[in-house]
């Protein structure tokens, strides 16, 4: 190639072809020529426009003159069309009544940033290993947990149930001898193993849930005709304790797919403990109805109420309230835990409303679509 | 302890043909693979692994066929200035991501009591063929303490105090870095003379571990096949 052909050749290569940020501008900072790189990494014909627009700074000015005078490259970072604002090394050269300026990408910035995102991404990838394996680790313990758990409560559940047996007996017997103190003694006994039985067997369903052994079995039922039998047979527990128990079934509900034994012990669970809060003279009112989708059965008692920072905590296993039952009756603290892992089996919700003074709502849901093919069962 | 290997593609050696028949992974689905990892198509690779766990995949072969061989293939295209090292960068940061997909399969092999700790020296940044190292004892039922890339030399004895691990792994990429490798197990070997000690990586893909015959008890690990020999053999003396 001539020399005469060499400089054309070479601007028209700088100009349109290099990777490259190359503008003419007058000694204002009008851009009068640009070049294609600059074109479409800024967007559109720039020509016209003030070359500082593009500079993204927050200083009031771009002090061009000051640029011209200076013998170093400036880093200036620049709007672009597509993209995050980039760092470009400037250099401006005076040409007359021009000003030429070149844009040229830093890139030890990017490399820096890069390494730096590289090492970052590597980092986080280390800590979420750790966290799978802990919480492999904690599934492991759980499941062990579950199986001690279980093992034991087998374990003891025929002993204690052979003296809550022979108490029952011997307590009748001394009864009808007229042995008041030894009556008194075995009706003690009785009531204590009874309840280390009732939680004995709570503790292995919950164990049985949280294991995933229990299995819905569904059948299509009527749940105002399964509400209505729990109600039956706490009936006569409400009366004792002078109780009134009330149903307002509102309306006809189509059958849906429920394990009917499961949800009795639902049932069973909310009233008897809907009960066991009230006072002698209160009622207790069972509410069934849909609402949308949904059947929403609703259990109201007139107790004490629960304190607001205690309802959160109420389904937790193991967890029992600050009031005490009127009876003075006792509790596992895992009724609930268990009646919320049943109803969420058969993808339903529960909750609770309770206002003190005046009295607490247990309402759960359960979808009126529900299908086997939804189920595990 | 059973094998299960379609063929070893090894840490250290390449193969240049994979038949339809020979890999249970198609060529067809690999090659898709490749071409979003080198897209940088995040999205579609986890897409791609997830399917072929629903499938019921033996995690080694996506091991083996799928990651091993599509960081070698990235490596190789990076070599032929086919990719630049950034898009060999973000092969390599996908892969870590898509690993994780894995580790739910990976941590539950039972225990079998033994430890290893991997570590990349000091200065090494590659870290994926450590992780993998520490993924492929976890699945022979070895507990693995990772400790990640630029590992200083005084944090790792410290770890190999505390954790008493029955093997300890040095990862190693680059060439250069040989004389830092000499380092580190003359100074483990000093606070730990009886250890047992593996070292792998790309550093030797081209030769250069002859040295490290001079140790004893240290094993030059070339391919996941012999480091599963090792392992097992390690495993079946509990």
């Amino acid at each position: 190639m001539s020399e005469s052909s060499l400089e054309p050749a070479l601007f028209d290569f700088i100009f349109n072809h290099a990777s490259l940020l190359v503008f003419i501008t007058d000694s204002g900072g009008t851009i009068l020529e640009a070049g294609t790189f600059a074109e479409k990494l800024l967007g559109g014909n720039l020509v016209g426009a003030e070359l500082s627009d593009f500079f993204v700074d927050f200083s009031s000015s771009f002090d061009l003159q000051g640029a011209l005078k200076s013998d170093h490259s400036r880093l200036i970072t620049v709007s672009v069309k597509e993209g995050l604002p980039q760092t470009f090394d400037f250099r401006f050269v005076d040409w007359g009544e021009k000003i030429f300026i070149t844009g040229e990408l830093t890139h030890r910035d990017n490399e820096s940033l890069r390494s730096h995102l590289i090492q970052l991404n590597g980092e986080v990838s280390n800590l979420n290993r750790e966290l799978q394996k802990k919480a492999v680790e904690l599934e492991k313990l759980n499941q062990l947990k579950n199986r001690f758990i279980g093992i034991t409560a087998h374990d003891l559940r025929n002993p204690i149930g052979a003296i809550h047996g022979f108490s029952g007996a011997l307590g009748q017997e001394a009864g009808e001898a007229g042995n008041a103190e030894h009556e008194e003694i075995f009706k003690a006994m009785h009531e204590s193993t009874g309840f280390m039985l009732s939680l004995i067997e709570d503790l292995l369903t919950v164990v049985k849930i949280d294991s995933g052994e229990v299995k819905l079995n569904l059948e299509a039922a009527d749940l105002n005709l399964e509400v209505a039998s729990s109600l039956r047979l706490n009936k006569v527990f409400a009366e004792n304790k002078g109780i009134k128990l009330e149903l307002d079934q509102k309306g006809v509900l189509p059958e849906i797919d429920l394990d009917r034994m499961k949800i009795q012990q639902v049932m069973n669970n909310l009233i008897s403990n809907a009960i066991k809060f009230s006072a002698r003279g209160t009622a207790v009112t069972v509410t069934v109805a849909r609402k949308e989708s949904d059947a929403l059965v609703s259990i109201k008692d007139q107790g004490p109420g629960i304190p607001a920072p205690e309802l959160d905590a109420l389904f937790k296993p193991f967890y029992r309230t600050s009031v005490v039952a009127s009876g003075g009756e006792p509790s596992t603290g895992l009724g609930l835990s268990i009646v919320k892992k049943i109803i969420e089996e058969h993808h339903g919700t529960i909750w609770v409303d309770s206002e003190v003074g005046l009295g607490t709502v247990f309402s759960f849901s359960l979808p009126l679509s529900t299908g086997s093919e939804e189920t595990d069962g | 302890m059973e094998r299960i290997f379609s063929k070893s593609s090894g840490l250290a050696g390449r193969t240049d043909t994979h038949s339809e028949t020979d890999s249970f992974i198609s060529e067809t689905l690999y090659h898709t693979y490749l071409e979003k990892l080198i897209a940088g198509d995040r999205a579609d690779c986890i897409t791609i692994v997830s399917k072929l766990m629903d499938r019921g995949l033996d995690v080694r072969h996506i091991y083996l066929d799928l990651f091993q061989r599509s960081l070698y293939d990235a490596g190789t295209m990076w070599e032929r200035n086919e990719i630049s090292v950034a898009v060999e960068h973000l092969a390599t940061a996908i892969t870590e991501s898509v690993l994780t997909l894995l580790y739910p399969v990976i941590f539950r092999s039972e225990r079998i009591g033994k430890k290893v700790v991997i570590a990349c020296l000091a200065n090494e940044y590659h870290q994926i063929g450590g992780k993998i190292v520490a993924d492929i004892f976890e699945l022979n039922g070895w507990d693995s303490y990772f400790l990640g890339a630029n590992t200083p030399t005084a944090d790792l004895i410290d770890i190999i105090s505390k954790t008493e691990p029955d093997i300890i792994g040095l990862s190693l990429a680059v060439y250069f870095h040989i004389p830092q490798l000499v380092e580190t197990i003359e100074e483990v070997r000093a606070a730990f003379p009886e250890s047992r000690i593996i070292v792998g990586g790309q550093a030797f893909h081209w030769g250069g571990a002859e040295f490290l015959k001079r140790y004893r008890n240290l094993v030059h690990v070339t391919s996941i096949e012999q480091l599963e020999n090792q392992i097992i053999g390690e495993s079946d003396n509990v």
